[in-house]
Formats: structure tokens, sequence, C-alpha cells
């Protein structure tokens, strides 16, 4: 199963292409906290890791992964519950995180993102010392 | 936040926002909301002639989760999809994606040939082909002269 290692590039600033007349829709997420990171659970059905596009900016988790369609475009669908397109959806993180540390892998149509937090924001056990 | 009907796949939801989710919210009310169906999954149906084509978005699970069914003309697809217990020192701080059982019934137009359904799972989708059985194939009747 291929994995999607997606580090932090400060130049590429998240720039959803919202002028087209594309629908976007919001992934259902789960997020875990820890003592040392946030993970990020999103269902993404019908997105590869090629389709996927993380960024962190300035405390904002963008997530886009671009499902394509899967059927020609005039299909005669004899029922249909859902549409196909990318899904997209953003994150403030108020706590401080180390952005180079993000990883992000994509399989079965489920995005994990792992967002480890800066040393100064994770949790210190404090060892205690008896007389 | 768009409103989500009720049922036992509901998530347990947990509305307290601990990332400060203002601009998520912002994102939910602009953007195209993808909440869940009154069933669940949602499934297209789609057919190309001698093949019906049910297809339905089962993300994180593997298809031991998964049984296919067909009797007659009906299609049968249910499963279990588990959400793993946070790991160690772990805590949900947002939990949205569905859990439990689920099972979808669908009645096609015609009678289903149960011995060449194929059913794959790829990236998160089940595709069930569910090719017509002889009978319900349009057959071209020799006219006879008198």
């Amino acid at each position: 199963m291929s994995e999607a290692a997606i580090q932090k590039n400060e130049n590429q600033a998240p720039a959803p292409e919202r002028m087209e007349q594309t629908t976007y829709f919001t992934p259902l997420v789960d997020i875990i906290e820890s003592g040392d990171a946030f993970i990020f659970n999103a269902d993404v059905p019908g997105a590869r890791p090629e389709d996927a596009d993380i960024s962190y900016d300035n405390g904002v988790l963008t997530l886009l992964a671009r499902a394509k369609p899967r059927q020609p475009q005039n299909v005669a669908y004899l029922w249909q519950e859902y549409e196909v397109g990318p899904f997209y959806r953003q994150f403030v993180i108020d706590t401080p995180v180390d952005p180079n540390g993000i990883r992000a892998e994509l399989r079965n149509g489920a995005l994990t993102l792992t967002v480890p937090k800066s040393e100064s924001a994770k949790t210190h056990k404090i060892q205690i010392k008896g007389a | 936040m768009a409103n989500r009907r009720m049922n036992e796949l509901l998530p347990r939801m947990q509305l307290q926002d601990d990332l400060a989710d203002v601009f998520g919210n912002l994102v939910d009310d602009v953007l195209g909301t993808r909440g869940f169906a009154a069933t669940y999954p949602g499934v297209n149906v789609w057919e190309d002639g001698d093949n019906a084509y049910v297809e339905a978005e089962l993300p994180d699970v593997t298809m031991n989760d998964i049984e296919v069914d067909v009797m007659g003309d009906q299609v049968t697809i249910r499963g279990q999809r588990k959400i793993p217990d946070p790991p160690q020192g772990g805590t949900y701080r947002r939990r949205e994606r569905p859990e439990g059982a689920f099972s979808r019934m669908l009645q096609l137009p015609w009678e289903i040939n149960p011995d060449q359904v194929e059913a794959k799972l790829q990236d998160g989708i089940l595709t069930v082909r569910l090719p017509k059985s002889e009978s319900a194939k349009p057959r071209k009747i020799p006219v006879q002269p008198s």
C-alpha cells in the first residue's frame, strides 16, 4: 500500500481553486489529541495519495483530496445518493505545532495526519524526587 | 453545521470545540456539505445494458468487514465499521466518522445472475457488478413464416 508523506513547504501557500465552479465536499473528521501530537483521521473515499494536498500555514491546517470521477459524465444513474468531487476542510490549531514533523498517509479512502506539537506545547512528565 | 439525521451510525459528536474551529465552521457553511444520507452507506446505481453496478463509499473498511448477498432481484450490502480506540494517552477531541453495523438492500428492476456477481473494494469505494440473469436479457424472437 502506498503512502504519502507530505512535508510543509512554506512557499506553497494553500491555493484551493475556489474560482472554479466546483463543489467541495466537507470530509468527516475524527481528531485525537495526545500529549505530543494531534491525529486527524478524515474520510476521503475515492481519493488516492497523489490526489491529496495537505498544508499547514500559520496555525491553519488545510486538507484537500481531489477524488476523481469514477464513471463517465453521461452515465445514466438508476439511483444516485451522492456526488463525487474534491474534499476540502480547514482547521485552526491554536496549539504550537512542529510543521516540519507533519506526516500524512492515505489508504483505503481514509487520510491520517499526524501533527506533532512543538516542544514547548508537549506534555512533560515531571519526575518527583523523594526526600 | 448541517443538520444530520439521527441514526445508529451517527457518530458520538463531541461538541466541545477544543481546537478552535471557527474557520472550519465557516467553511462548512460556504462549501457543499456532505452530511449523512438517511441511510449509510450512500449508494449510486447505474447500468450498462447487461449489468447493473452498485457503488458505495466505505472508507477505512476492509473486504472482511463487508458482505454482499444477492437473491432474485435484490442485493444487500452489509457490514461493520469499527473506529479504533485512541492510542494510549490520546483522547478524541472530535468524532464525526460513523461507526457500527450497516445494511442496505436494493431491489433492481430485473433478476440478477448470482453466479457472476463481482465485488471489489478500492480506495474506500465498493463496486458491485450485477449481471442480468439470462431470462432478464432482451431476446430476439425469430418470426417463423407461416
